[in-house]
């Protein structure tokens, strides 16, 4: 379940994020959200791949559709990917959720560091 | 053990977030940096653009000084309101960046010599060219000339502000495609860098010269073979000028006289790069005897056929102006086009203004040169020239009183056996945007010539023609006055009777108005005949296109705007019409088998026409090209730079001199003549087709298929490029469109008692974006003769052919 909220949070802040900052930001804020939400790492890292990555995956099809995906078509020929333009909602998705990932991850590890007995008593 | 492990966590994230945020290049393929790249906030997903334009119908931008209005109708060509001038230039720049900035920031990159900062050290060579040819040297000049001109200063600093004004609109999510996937940033605009875009055009067409080739044939060959294969002037009845002959030319010539020899005769290996050879142009205006009401005038630019198009189509109104036609981006102004009272069209006016002088250095120090019983002093330069992923490299240039010296000990592996400093019109500070700001208002042929008086270079044949159905041709530039031959073959930098010593005065500047034949014409054929009393020399005159028009010109009458449309699209090939029958006559047909006799059958049968679905054009072109490549052979394996004869003089020579033994293939054991080898190449040929068949098996050899006309974009990629267009046509034709190569621009103008109306189309969009769903769309129009008939208003007007309203304001 926290798992969830964290990806809802990470995706949701990402979104407005990226509205703003360059897309590198979404590391920061990964890394925040498990910073601040404990969890453990498994769940951390899930979070923030799937957080991130469904949501670029979710605007990119989005755009692919909508533009009867007039750019991604001639981008999709430039890649290995046989010109198949859902192949790179996924690449984006994988490129994302990975960046989100290890952030989150990071977040949480880094919160443990501080947070070291509070966490033992919970988990003992 | 938790540091550690958030360490190791921590150090991953940030060498992922960095690897993702950074080009790289795998195995010599850059790939774009992926998380910059793939974020559907910013990558290139925002690029999609599925409506034309997209764009506030209100924008408020710093330095306007009043309101002005942008119409872009449903080509997307933006129709320009302002109410003063430095406002309109200002919305042209920005308009022009918000279709074109990263094609202008490109060309200027390329211009300039610094592709090395965007392509890494693959370019640092072409950019040590450009540096040397004195590119830069040129532009700063013509800079500094600039600023005695505050009137004009302050247009083009409107321009450069309105460009800014977009660039500093953007954030990395507007930024075009191809600075996402070369990953760098739009630099700002300058009034520099419009003027080393001026000087582009120079290096584009008034850079044919061949004083380093010719020279080395005329060593290595002598000099009647010389003269034989590179005649001056074709056979009479092959030749006609730019200037009509019979044109009378009242006025004492100047003079300068041919110093005695040496001349210096020394091989050189390699050249520098060189624009194409086919850039050229057609233009052509008739008069009122010709249309029976006012008069019509066409042009069409001949250049390397790239998207985005090298034009781009405006529409500029203030008060006192009121002016359409194709803009360089980059450069403010219109350059091709009419308003409401003039047409004008240009081509390239060919002249030999790019002279190679040997330098004599004092010393290794290179401080000093020789001029006469002096020792002049060098000026030198160290040209930076940054590389991406990698360290600057330097070169340091020497400038002598001609110009650069271009190939040294250091340059194009010439080892010190030769110093050539270039000198060349377009390193002379020039003000050809005066020209353009005056012609875009001229109300008549006085306005028309007192704007030409600005006019430096890349001379131009510029065409006339008036709503009166006044029609009229000149050619304005800077031509020094040259002995007979001096500037043909290398001259003697040190000797001052080899200088450039004077320049031909205005009013003997060349220029016919309302001649009797009722129209005038120019296809980059020599300008005029000898009683001129001026040496004009180049070494690549066109022979062909020209002949053509005239041709057509001179028996058509009522001449309707859609007589010089089907002009500009007429595909008869002159040269297969000279040459064919002469070499169809050598073949044996009596003992011809199936293909043989096919394809013998179809070449008799063919009326020269290279109509796009035919395939006898195909076979023709495989033939010459291997007839070419068999009479020259003299010229493939030579150390030195050489240029084989033109096609017009190898067919002069294979008609006139068979038994020459220029003709006979050095290769073989035999002697051939000319018969020989039309037989020879005829089965090489065959044999050429069925390699292509076997190689294209889905094609036929059609001869849009064989010729593969293919509009590439600047970097080359082909998924933003549009291969395979079917259009006839092709070099020295009048629809002059080869494989990389051929109208860039078509326009036809109609000026009569009712008013001015244009029609125009190009191979490309308005809309640089690749992801713009109108991209390219104008091409499948361009190739099948499809012209657009161009709005023309005194004011914004409102209907279904406005796409979008907007209004700029302070």
């Amino acid at each position: 379940m926290k798992v969830i909220i964290k990806m809802i949070l990470i995706a949701a802040l990402t979104y407005f994020g990226l509205m703003y900052f360059p897309w590198w930001i979404l590391v920061v804020i990964a890394f925040l959200v498990s910073a601040v939400i404990p969890g453990n790492d498994f769940g951390a890292f899930l979070s923030g791949f799937l957080g991130v990555g469904i949501l670029w995956m979710a605007i990119a099809w989005k755009i692919d559709i909508e533009s009867g995906s007039v750019m991604s078509s001639k981008i999709a020929n430039m890649f290995p990917v046989g010109g198949d333009t859902t192949m790179l909602v996924i690449i984006g998705g994988v490129v994302g959720g990975l960046a989100g990932g290890f952030g989150s991850l990071s977040g949480n590890l880094f919160r443990k560091i501080w947070m070291k007995k509070k966490q033992k008593g919970l988990y003992h | 053990m938790k540091i550690f492990k958030f360490a190791l966590a921590f150090a991953i994230t940030l060498a992922l977030t960095i690897a993702l945020n950074t080009r790289l290049v795998i195995n010599s393929n850059p790939v774009p940096p992926l998380g910059k790249f793939f974020n559907p906030f910013g990558g290139f997903w925002t690029n999609s653009e599925k409506d034309p334009i997209n764009a506030p119908e209100e924008l408020r931008l710093t330095g306007l000084t009043d309101e002005v209005t942008v119409q872009f109708d449903e080509y997307l060509i933006p129709h320009i309101f302002a109410k003063n001038d430095a406002d309109l230039l200002y919305a042209q720049g920005y308009v022009t960046a918000f279709h074109r900035l990263w094609q202008m920031d490109f060309t200027l990159y390329s211009t300039a010599g610094r592709i090395s900062e965007l392509l890494g050290e693959g370019a640092i060579e072409y950019d040590r060219g450009k540096r040397r040819t004195g590119m830069t040297y040129g532009a700063r000049r013509t800079y500094d000339l600039a600023q005695e001109n505050p009137e004009y200063l302050t247009l083009m600093q409107a321009y450069t502000d309105g460009v800014n004004a977009y660039i500093n609109s953007l954030n990395y999510a507007d930024y075009p495609i191809e600075y996402k996937l070369l990953d760098y940033k739009p630099e700002p605009w300058s009034v520099y860098k419009i003027m080393l875009l001026n000087k582009e055009m120079s290096e584009q067409l008034s850079r044919s010269e061949a004083d380093l080739q010719n020279t080395n044939a005329l060593k290595l060959f002598g000099r009647e073979a010389f003269d034989l294969l590179y005649p001056e002037y074709p056979p009479a009845q092959a030749f006609d000028p730019v200037i009509p002959i019979g044109t009378v030319f009242d006025f004492e010539p100047l003079t300068v006289s041919k110093p005695s020899g040496p001349y210096p005769s020394d091989y050189v290996n390699p050249t520098t790069e060189m624009p194409d050879p086919d850039n050229g142009s057609n233009n052509y205006a008739v008069g009122v005897q010709k249309t029976g009401n006012g008069s019509l005038l066409a042009n069409e630019p001949d250049l390397g056929l790239n998207l985005p198009s090298i034009w781009y189509a405006q529409h500029l109104n203030s008060p006192g102006i009121n002016v359409f036609g194709v803009t360089v981006p980059g450069v403010p102004g219109v350059v091709i086009g009419h308003n409401d009272s003039i047409a004008w069209g240009m081509t390239n006016a060919k002249c030999d203004l790019a002279d190679w002088f040997k330098i004599e250095f004092k010393d290794d120090k290179r401080d000093e040169y020789r001029y006469d019983n002096k020792w002049l002093k060098t000026e030198k330069v160290v040209e930076e020239i940054k590389v991406r992923g990698g360290d600057s490299v330097y070169d340091t240039l020497i400038f002598t009183h001609y110009g650069p010296v271009v190939y040294d000990r250091s340059f194009k592996g010439n080892e010190d056996r030769i110093n050539l400093a270039l000198r060349w019109t377009a390193h002379d500070p020039s003000e050809e945007y005066k020209t353009l700001f005056l012609m875009n208002k001229a109300q008549n042929y006085d306005d028309f010539e007192s704007a030409l008086v600005h006019w430096t270079g890349p001379p131009q044949n510029f065409a006339f023609a008036n709503t009166k159905g006044d029609v009229a041709l000149n050619i304005p530039g800077k031509f020094p006055v040259k002995w007979p031959e001096q500037g043909k073959f290398i001259l003697d930098g040190s000797k001052s009777s080899h200088d450039w010593q004077k320049y031909m005065p205005e009013e003997h500047e060349l220029s016919v108005y309302n001649p009797p034949r009722g129209f005038i014409s120019s296809a980059n054929q020599h300008p005029v005949d000898t009683t001129y009393g001026y040496y004009t020399y180049d070494y690549n005159f066109e022979h062909y296109r020209g002949r053509r028009v005239n041709d057509r010109l001179k028996i058509l009458n009522s001449i309707t705007p859609e007589d010089m449309m089907k002009l500009q699209h007429d595909n008869f090939n002159f040269k297969a019409f000279e040459s064919l029958p002469m070499m169809l006559d050598s073949l044996d047909s009596a003992s011809m088998t199936n293909q043989r006799m096919e394809v013998y059958t179809m070449m008799k049968e063919w009326d020269y026409f290279n109509h796009p679905e035919l395939k006898a054009p195909s076979f023709y072109e495989i033939w010459w090209g291997k007839l070419y490549e068999l009479v020259w052979d003299e010229f493939w394996e030579q150390e030195v730079a050489l240029n084989p004869p033109n096609s017009y003089n190898t067919i002069h020579i294979l008609k006139n001199y068979p038994n020459h033994d220029f003709i006979d293939d050095k290769r073989t054991e035999v002697r051939e003549e000319a018969h020989h080898l039309f037989r020879k190449s005829f089965d090489q040929a065959l044999d050429s087709l069925n390699n292509w068949s076997d190689a294209n098996p889905e094609k036929d050899y059609e001869w849009f298929e064989f010729k593969n006309t293919r509009i590439v974009h600047l970097m080359r990629l082909p998924v933003f490029s549009v291969d395979n267009v079917k259009i006839g046509g092709n070099r020295g034709i009048v629809n002059a469109a080869s494989g990389r190569h051929g109208p860039s621009w078509r326009m036809v103008v109609q000026l009569n008692d009712e008013g001015v109306k244009a029609w125009g189309v190009y191979p490309g969009s308005q809309n640089g974006n690749p992801g713009n769903i109108k991209y390219a769309h104008m091409i499948d129009d361009w190739a099948s003769g499809n012209y657009y008939e161009m709005l023309f208003s005194n004011a914004p007007i409102e209907g279904d052919q406005i796409l979008l309203t907007q209004t700029l304001k302070p």
